[in-house]
């Protein structure tokens, strides 16, 4: 396969994954990968490179709706980037010297661990009984939303030291895997801080971009970033999420999720077969 | 104020993605006088030979001469600098607000960023 052929079909797949990934919540990042990796035998650390930049595109160019979003806590999401970037850092810099069949096993895992919360809701929408913690007392992170619903939601924050600790492990995933670590966010605010769900995922979206902005510098200085693979992801990712967020409202939910769980699990079994020194 | 940020990012991510079409479409017409480095598909795979040298000199020089490939490297800096630019305006509004703990986390997150950015990490 000639590079100018590759970068087309590149630029094609982008867009697949950015307008799959709009359509389900899941930033295209958690594919893009994969393509690379199984599709065209690109070495994983270039793969991850290239994945980091397509986060960042997915998470800035949707960031417009985040902010008006008033469900956003941006205190709880400034604390925890402060876990999530040191983690996110510490896991790009580890990434090289670490055996890539281990990255492909990691990653198999967290494809699998991303299909639970497309099949069961995760967590109750409205959390009772939370009471704040003295961290959270402190610096005043407990906040309220609108809901549609219920009207003005006021809702507290607790265990705000697991929290912490679960954001730099999804920093750290989000360093080595290239990924954007969502599904790691929303369990640590929703089962270990008990956020309404709508606040944690809110605040998820929000916190990304800036996790994969902590490691792409040093993805991208050290020559991971290629430019061939880089640009048409980027352009394609773009551009796809922008057609998925259109097409949101024509197709049903309950299908395309459907379609993503079975992609999902397809590819994990084959991130997991490479890593495992088996080549389909 | 929130919407500044909001259209900031925007405004960003749109320059990042115009600077990266010009510099494929560049890419395109010079062929591979505007690659440097990539030759075919094997310098992608593991244990490929070369490595690819990438340092704010290389991207200079690169786009003194117009090459293709330091057109994209800077339209994706461009991109890696857009969620920067959120964290330095959520600085901003935690400073504004008076808000001395939040503004010194901000802080903090936005030093960690830069550092990468400028590839002192």
């Amino acid at each position: 396969m000639s590079i100018e052929l590759f970068v087309v079909v590149m630029f094609l797949s982008a867009i697949g994954a950015g307008m799959l990934g709009s359509l389900v919540g899941l930033g295209g990042g958690i594919l893009i990968v994969p393509i690379l990796t199984i599709g065209f035998g690109v070495d994983i650390h270039l793969a991850i490179g290239a994945s980091i930049i397509s986060v960042i595109a997915t998470s800035s160019g949707a960031a417009a709706a985040f902010v008006r979003d008033h469900m956003t806590n941006i205190r709880v999401a400034m604390l925890l980037e402060l876990a999530t970037t040191f983690g996110a850092v510490s896991g790009a810099i580890v990434a090289a010297w670490i055996n890539p069949k281990f990255l492909y096993l990691l990653f198999g895992g967290i494809l699998i661990f991303s299909v639970f919360p497309m099949i069961k809701k995760l967590g109750e929408e409205i959390p009772r009984n939370v009471v704040n913690d003295e961290w959270a007392d402190n610096l005043r992170l407990n906040s309220y939303y609108p809901d549609r619903k219920h009207g003005v939601v006021h809702y507290n924050v607790t265990r705000v030291p697991l929290g912490f600790v679960m954001m730099y492990v999804a920093g750290v995933v989000s360093g080595l895997l290239g990924i954007g670590s969502g599904a790691l966010k929303v369990l640590a605010m929703d089962t270990a801080m008990r956020l309404p769900i709508k606040v944690s995922s809110a605040t998820s979206n929000f916190m990304i971009g800036v996790t994969a902005a902590a490691s792409s510098g040093i993805y991208f200085w050290r020559g991971d970033i290629v430019p061939e693979i880089a640009a048409p992801i980027a352009l394609g990712v773009l551009a796809g999420a922008t057609l998925g967020a259109r097409l949101l409202v024509r197709f049903r939910s309950g299908t395309v999720r459907r379609i993503f769980i079975v992609v999902l699990v397809i590819v994990a079994v084959q991130m997991f077969l490479k890593g495992m020194g088996v080549s389909i | 104020m929130e919407l500044w940020v909001s259209y900031t990012l925007r405004i960003g991510v749109t320059l990042a993605a115009i600077v990266v079409l010009f510099g494929v479409v560049l890419y395109v017409i010079q062929g591979s006088s505007g690659a440097g480095h990539l030759q075919s598909m094997d310098d992608l795979k593991p244990g490929r030979s070369n490595t690819i040298d990438v340092s704010w000199r290389s991207i200079g020089d690169g786009l003194k001469d117009f090459q293709a490939v330091a057109i994209i490297q800077t339209g994706l800096l461009i991109l890696l600098l857009t969620p920067v630019t959120r964290v330095a305006l959520t600085l901003l509004l935690f400073l504004r607000d008076r808000d001395r703990i939040f503004a010194l986390i901000t802080a903090i997150v936005l030093i960690v960023l830069l550092l990468g950015f400028f590839g002192i990490v």
